[in-house]
C-alpha cells in the first residue's frame, strides 16, 4: 500500500513538474515572474509570511513557510516594497523585462525596539488576507509574557489568545473553541507531536529559543492539513544562522537552556543545536520526607536542525527533536517523551511552481514500572509511531490566482499497552492490549482567487481515506457494551475504510483599506483521538484510531468576522463569531477503564456536540505600550444518549466568559515591564446532591453531569526585564527577567473533593485543592 | 499490578506544590430520597444480613434513616426464603440461621412494602445476581513494608485459566473483621495473572499511619471471595468515588452503578468465600 503511494507520489510530482512547466513564460500576456526568498539580513533565517508589494500595481504576495515567494506581472518599471513585522521595510526600483530571481534580505529593527514592537502580524495583513481565525505569535512576543517559574512557554502564550484556554491550572493542555485537547493538531516542522507536555503537563515540550514562528489556526485550517477538529498549531523551528556563529541561552529557576547555531558553510549549510534540562530534582535531596529525598524528577529536550542549499532551486532541511521526562523513586519509575524526525526537500521547478517533499517520522512512548528485584516487579509500556510522506505544491499563477495542492500518506502503528511481570519469580503474566495499524491518505487542491480590488475567495477540497490494516483484532460488542465476538485480521489486510470529503471555503470582502468582512466554512474529519477522561490529561493517555466500532468524528465550522484597523494600523480590532457542529463526538462511560484495557472501545459513548461563540480582540502593535485584550463569550455542549440520561450537558472545557489582557510597556531602552491578567468562568463540575451509606462508607449521588462550576478563575502575572548594557567590543549581551506568577495569590480551584471526616464519620465536607500561590522566579538570558 | 498506587504517587509529586482548604459549597436541591440496599450472602451457613436505608441530602451529616417493616424474599432457583427484620437493629433483615449460598445458583432478592418517596403507595424493588466460585487459598503471608509503613497481606492461590475472574479480599485481625466497610475492601480482576499461580500477591493492607497496627503473634485471616463483574465494578466505583480527585487522572464523578431496580442505590451480592490464616512473625522488608 505504502509502496503504491510512493509510486503515485513520484508520478504526480513528475506530472506536476512537466505540466506546469509548459506555461513558464506567459508569452501571450507578456508577463514576467519575480521570485526568490525573503530572509533576515543578519541571520539568513527565512521569513514566513513576509509581504512583497508592487506599488504601482497595488498587488502583492506573501512568502510561504520556507520564505519563498513568486509573483507574475506584466513587464514594466516598478517599485518593490517588502515588509515584515520587526524589520525595516525594503524598497527597490526595478525594470522588469525578463524573469527575475530576487533574494530579499530584510534588516531587523534595532534589538530593543524589536523586543516590544513585535506583536504578531503587522500593518494590514489581518485585513487583506482571506484567512481568519488565525493567530501568529513570534518567539519575541512569547518571551515578553510573564511565565510560570520563568519558563517561557509558547503553549501558555497561546492560551492567552481569544477562543483558546488552558484545560487546567498551570497546564499545557489547551482547548480551542471548546474542543478537547486531542482535537488540536500540533506540528513541529511537519511532525505530529502527540503529547506536548512535560512534567505532568505544567510545561510544554517546546524550547522557545529554537522556534522561529508559530501559527495557530482556530478554524479555517488550510486544505493541506486535516485529521483534527479543533485547531492546527504549526510550529516551525529556526533553520540556524547562515551568516555567523551565535549562541543564546538562559539560566532559570527550574531549568537551563542553550542554543548554538551557525553556518557550517556560509550561506549554504547551517546547523542549529538546542537543549534544555530542568534541575528541580537537585533540590529534592533537601526534602525532609524520605520518599521525596530519593526521588528523581526531571525533563530534558534537545533539537537539531540542519539545512543545506544545493543551489537556488534546491534546499534540504533535516529537523530532529527529542524530549523526555523521567521520574524515579524507591518503588516506582516512569519515563515518557516524543521523538520526531523530519526531512524536507524544497524544489523550485520553475519560478512559479514550488514543491516541498517531506518525509516524517514521529513517536511518542512511555514506560513505567517498579524496581526489578521483586516477584511483584512489573513494567508497562505503550507507544505510537507515525511514518509519513507528503508532497506539497504551490503554484503562483498570477497575483490574482494561486493554487496549492498535494498528496500525503501516513502509516500509524499503535501499541496501546503491554504490561508484564519482570523476572522468573514474577507473579504477573503478560497482558497485551492489541497492537493495531492504520493508513491515512489525503489529496487536496485549494485555489485562492482575487476578484478585483475588494474580493478574495479561497476554496479547496481535501479528500481523505482512512484505513485500518491488519494485523489487528476487532471485538464486537452487544448493546450493553459486553464483548460477544472477535475477529482477527491478517497482516496488511484492510478491514475498514472511511472516506472523508472536506470542503474548505473562505471569502474576504474589503470595504475599505482598513476594514474587511470575512466568512469561512470548513469541514474536518478526525480519525485518531485520545482516550482521556480527565480535565488536565496525563502522559499515560493513549491515542486510538477509528475502527469498525468507532466512526470518524466530523465537524462543520462556520465563522464570520469583521476586521478593522485604526490609527495607521497601530490598533487592530476584530470580532469573530463561530458555530461548530460535530458528529460522532466521543465521551466515556461512567468510571471508564481507559488504560491497559483490551476492550477500550466498549468504554466509548458516542453522540453529537456543538460549539458557538464570539471572540473580540483589540491589539496594539506599535509604540512603547503594546499588547492585546481579548474577550470570548462561548458555549460548548454535548448530547450523548447514554450520558446524563441523554440530556444535553456542557462539555468539560466550556467556559462562558474568558478575558485575557496582555501588556508590555517599554519603560526605557533597557527596562520593560509586562503583565497579563486573565479571568474566566470556572470550569464545569459535577457535584453531589445526595449521600447514602454502605456499611459505614458515605457515598455521593449526583444529579446532573457538569451541572455546576468552580469559582471564577482569575490571575495576574507580572514580569520585569532588565537588559544588560551592550558593550561595544563584546558580543555577550545579557538580560535579567524577574517574574511573579499569580501575583495576588488567588486560590484558584484545581480540584474539589468531598471527604468523609475520619474523626466523625457521619460528617462530610468539601475541600478544594489549589496549586501555585504566588510564585516568583528569576531567569538570566544571554546571547553571544 | 496496582495502577491506583502509581497514580497516587504521581499525584503526591504533583501535590508538592499544592495546598488544600475547606470550602463551603451550596449544592443543588437534593430531590426525592432513594432506597439504599446492601447485602452480601456467602456459602457460610449463618444468618446473612441485608440492610435497607434511605439516601439524604449531601450535607445531611447524620446517620442514615433506616427502612423498617419491609418484606424481603430471596429466591435461589430452588427455594424461596423470607428475611426477617432484626429486632435489635432496625432496617437489618436476616436470613434463617441455617441458610447458605450455593455456587452456580442465580439469586433474586425482592423488596416490597416500602414507601421511600412517601407518596402513600408502596414500591417494589428487585436485585438479581449469581454465586461465582472463588479460588482456593493455599496460604497467607504478612510482612511489614518499610517503604510505605504498613503491613502487606499476601495470598497464595491458583487462578483458573478459562474464566475472567474477579476477587474480593477482606481481612481479619485476631478474628475481628478489619475490612468492615466497603472503602477498605480490595477487589482485583485477573487481567494481569489469568491462569497463573498466585504466589504471595499483595491483596490487603494495614496502614501504620492510620494506626492500623499488626503486632507480632497476631493471627491474620484472609478471606478471598469470587464475585461477579457487576460487584467488582461497584467496588471499583466506590474506590473511585472515595479517593481524592486530581485533574490529571480522575474522570468526571459518576454515580456508582448498583444492581437494584427501580432507582434504588447499593448492591446485593452473593459470593463463595475461602479463608486462610497466618500468625505474623514480625517479618520486615525494604528496611
Amino acid at each position: 500500500m505504502f509502496r503504491k503511494f510512493v509510486l503515485l507520489l513520484a508520478v504526480s510530482i513528475y506530472a506536476a513538474g512537466s505540466l506546469f512547466a509548459l506555461n513558464d513564460h506567459d508569452e501571450k500576456t507578456d508577463r514576467k515572474i519575480i521570485s526568490g526568498h525573503i530572509t533576515d539580513a543578519e541571520s539568513g533565517e527565512s521569513l514566513i509570511g513576509a509581504t512583497l508589494l508592487i506599488k504601482e500595481l497595488g498587488v502583492g504576495t506573501i512568502s510561504n513557510s520556507y520564505g519563498f515567494y513568486s509573483i507574475t506581472i506584466p513587464t514594466g518599471k516598478y517599485t518593490l516594497v517588502s515588509s515584515y513585522i520587526g524589520y525595516q521595510n525594503f524598497e527597490m526600483k526595478m525594470e522588469l523585462n525578463e524573469n527575475q530571481r530576487l533574494e530579499i534580505e530584510l534588516t531587523p529593527e534595532s534589538e530593543q525596539l524589536q523586543e516590544v514592537r513585535v506583536l504578531g502580524e503587522r500593518k494590514d495583513e489581518n485585513i487583506t488576507q482571506v484567512e481568519m481565525g488565525v493567530e501568529k505569535l513570534q518567539p519575541k512576543t512569547i518571551r515578553s509574557i510573564p511565565a510560570l517559574m520563568g519558563e517561557v512557554d509558547l503553549i501558555k502564550a497561546i492560551q492567552l489568545l481569544p477562543g483558546v484556554h488552558s484545560t487546567a491550572e498551570g497546564g499545557s493542555g489547551f482547548s480551542v473553541r471548546g474542543g478537547s485537547p486531542d482535537q488540536n493538531l500540533i506540528l513541529l516542522d511537519e511532525a505530529t507531536v502527540y503529547n506536548a507536555s512535560h512534567l505532568m503537563g505544567f510545561f510544554s515540550v517546546f524550547n522557545n529559543d529554537a522556534i522561529k514562528d508559530l501559527k495557530l489556526y482556530k478554524g479555517d485550517v488550510p486544505a493541506q492539513y486535516g485529521g483534527r477538529l479543533a485547531s492546527l498549531l504549526d510550529v516551525r523551528m529556526k533553520d540556524g544562522n547562515a551568516k555567523e556563529f551565535e549562541g543564546t541561552g538562559g539560566i532559570g529557576t527550574i531549568s537551563s537552556r542553550l542554543t548554538l547555531e551557525g553556518p557550517l558553510k556560509e550561506d549554504q549549510t547551517t546547523l542549529l543545536l538546542s537543549g534544555r534540562r530542568t534541575y528541580m530534582d537537585l533540590f529534592l535531596p533537601l526534602s525532609s520526607d524520605e520518599d521525596v529525598k530519593d526521588s528523581r524528577l526531571y525533563f530534558y529536550d534537545a533539537s537539531l536542525k540542519l539545512s543545506h542549499r544545493f543551489n537556488e532551486n534546491n534546499r534540504l532541511y533535516v529537523s530532529a527533536y527529542l524530549g523526555r521526562d523521567v521520574m524515579k523513586s524507591d518503588f516506582f519509575r516512569m519515563g515518557f517523551g516524543n521523538k520526531t524526525l523530519t526531512t524536507r526537500w524544497n524544489h523550485i521547478f520553475n519560478q512559479k511552481l514550488f514543491m516541498n517533499l517531506t518525509a516524517v517520522w514521529s513517536r511518542y512512548d512511555y514506560e513505567l514500572g517498579t524496581p526489578e528485584d521483586d516477584p511483584e516487579s512489573w513494567i508497562w509500556e505503550s507507544d505510537l509511531e507515525d511514518l509519513g510522506l507528503k508532497a506539497d505544491f504551490g503554484y503562483y499563477i498570477s497575483p490574482e490566482h494561486s493554487l496549492k495542492f498535494g498528496l500525503q500518506s501516513f502509516h500509524h502503528a499503535f501499541n496501546p499497552g503491554l504490561a508484564m511481570g519482570v523476572g522468573d519469580q514474577s507473579i504477573f503474566g503478560e497482558y497485551q492490549v492489541g497492537k493495531n495499524y492504520a493508513l491515512e491518505h489525503a489529496g487536496y487542491l485549494s485555489h485562492q482567487h482575487q476578484l478585483g480590488d475588494k474580493l478574495i475567495v479561497k476554496y479547496g477540497l481535501r479528500v481523505s481515506l482512512f484505513q485500518n490494516i491488519g494485523e489487528g483484532t476487532v471485538y464486537e460488542y452487544d448493546e450493553n457494551y459486553a464483548v460477544v465476538d472477535s475477529t482477527t485480521y491478517g497482516s496488511g489486510e484492510v478491514y475498514q475504510s472511511y472516506w472523508g470529503v472536506e470542503p474548505r471555503f473562505g471569502v474576504n470582502y474589503l470595504f475599505a483599506p482598513d476594514w474587511s468582512l470575512k466568512f469561512n466554512y470548513n469541514r474536518s474529519q478526525q480519525t485518531i483521538q485520545q482516550a482521556s477522561n480527565s480535565a488536565a490529561g496525563s502522559p499515560l493517555d493513549i491515542w486510538f484510531p477509528a475502527s469498525p466500532n468507532v466512526k470518524p468524528q466530523v465537524a462543520d465550522q462556520f465563522a464570520l468576522g469583521v476586521f478593522r484597523n485604526f490609527h495607521n494600523d497601530w490598533y487592530q480590532a476584530s470580532v469573530e463569531a463561530y458555530y461548530k457542529d460535530m458528529k460522532n463526538t466521543i465521551d466515556f462511560a461512567d468510571h471508564a477503564d481507559l488504560l491497559l484495557n483490551k476492550y477500550l472501545e466498549g468504554e466509548l459513548r458516542v453522540g453529537d456536540s456543538r460549539a458557538y461563540g464570539v471572540e473580540f480582540l483589540l491589539k496594539k502593535t506599535e509604540g512603547d505600550l503594546t499588547g492585546w485584550f481579548g474577550y470570548t463569550l462561548s458555549r460548548t455542549e454535548r448530547t450523548i444518549p447514554e450520558i446524563n440520561n441523554g440530556k444535553t450537558y456542557v462539555a468539560p472545557f466550556d467556559k462562558t466568559h474568558d478575558i485575557s489582557t496582555v501588556l508590555n510597556y517599554q519603560l526605557s531602552r533597557r527596562v520593560a515591564l509586562s503583565a497579563n491578567w486573565i479571568y474566566s468562568t470556572g470550569q464545569p463540575v459535577t457535584l453531589p446532591v445526595q449521600r447514602y451509606e454502605i456499611n459505614g462508607t458515605v457515598l455521593p449521588y449526583y444529579s446532573e453531569r457538569n451541572g455546576a462550576r468552580y469559582d471564577d478563575y482569575h490571575r495576574l502575572d507580572l514580569a520585569l526585564s532588565l537588559q544588560g548594557r551592550n558593550k561595544k567590543n563584546r558580543a555577550w549581551s545579557g538580560e535579567w527577567v524577574f517574574s511573579i506568577y499569580n501575583a495576588y495569590s488567588r486560590k484558584n480551584t484545581w480540584a474539589l473533593n468531598f471527604i468523609q471526616d475520619t474523626e466523625n464519620p457521619t460528617e462530610t465536607y468539601a475541600e478544594k485543592t489549589y496549586l501555585f500561590p504566588i510564585i516568583p522566579a528569576v531567569t538570566y538570558n544571554f546571547k553571544f | 499490578m496496582k495502577p491506583k498506587n502509581i497514580f497516587f504517587s504521581l499525584i503526591i509529586l504533583t501535590l508538592l506544590f499544592s495546598c488544600t482548604e475547606r470550602v463551603d459549597f451550596e449544592l443543588d436541591e437534593a430531590g426525592e430520597a432513594r432506597l439504599v440496599v446492601f447485602g452480601e450472602i456467602t456459602n457460610d451457613t449463618m444468618a446473612h444480613a441485608v440492610t435497607l436505608s434511605k439516601s439524604a441530602p449531601y450535607f445531611y451529616n447524620q446517620a442514615p434513616e433506616m427502612v423498617s417493616d419491609a418484606t424481603l424474599t430471596l429466591f435461589d432457583g430452588v427455594i424461596t426464603i423470607f428475611l426477617t427484620e432484626d429486632p435489635a437493629r432496625p432496617g437489618v433483615y436476616l436470613t434463617p440461621t441455617d441458610y447458605a449460598g450455593v455456587v452456580g445458583r442465580s439469586y433474586q432478592l425482592n423488596i416490597s412494602d416500602v414507601d421511600i418517596n412517601e407518596d402513600g403507595q408502596a414500591e417494589t424493588y428487585q436485585a438479581e445476581t449469581e454465586m461465582r466460585p472463588t479460588a482456593p487459598v493455599h496460604s497467607v503471608a504478612v510482612v511489614y513494608n518499610a517503604s510505605w509503613d504498613g503491613w502487606e497481606v499476601g495470598v497464595f492461590s491458583q487462578d483458573p485459566p478459562e474464566t475472567e475472574d474477579y476477587y474480593l479480599f477482606k481481612v481479619y485481625r485476631n478474628g475481628v473483621l478489619y475490612s468492615d466497610s466497603i472503602n477498605n475492601y480490595r477487589a482485583v480482576d485477573d487481567r494481569f495473572f489469568n491462569g497463573n499461580e498466585i504466589t504471595g500477591a499483595f491483596v490487603q493492607y494495614f496502614d501504620e499511619e492510620k494506626d492500623e497496627i499488626v503486632e507480632k503473634g497476631d493471627t491474620i485471616t484472609l478471606e478471598m471471595a469470587g464475585i461477579t463483574k457487576a460487584y467488582y465494578d461497584f467496588i471499583v466505583g466506590v474506590n473511585l468515588e472515595t479517593s481524592p480527585r486530581a485533574p490529571l487522572f480522575s474522570g468526571p464523578p459518576a454515580n456508582i452503578k448498583g444492581n437494584i431496580s427501580n432507582g434504588a442505590l447499593g448492591f446485593f451480592a452473593v459470593m463463595e468465600v475461602e479463608r486462610g490464616s497466618t500468625v505474623y512473625n514480625g517479618a520486615v522488608v525494604n528496611d
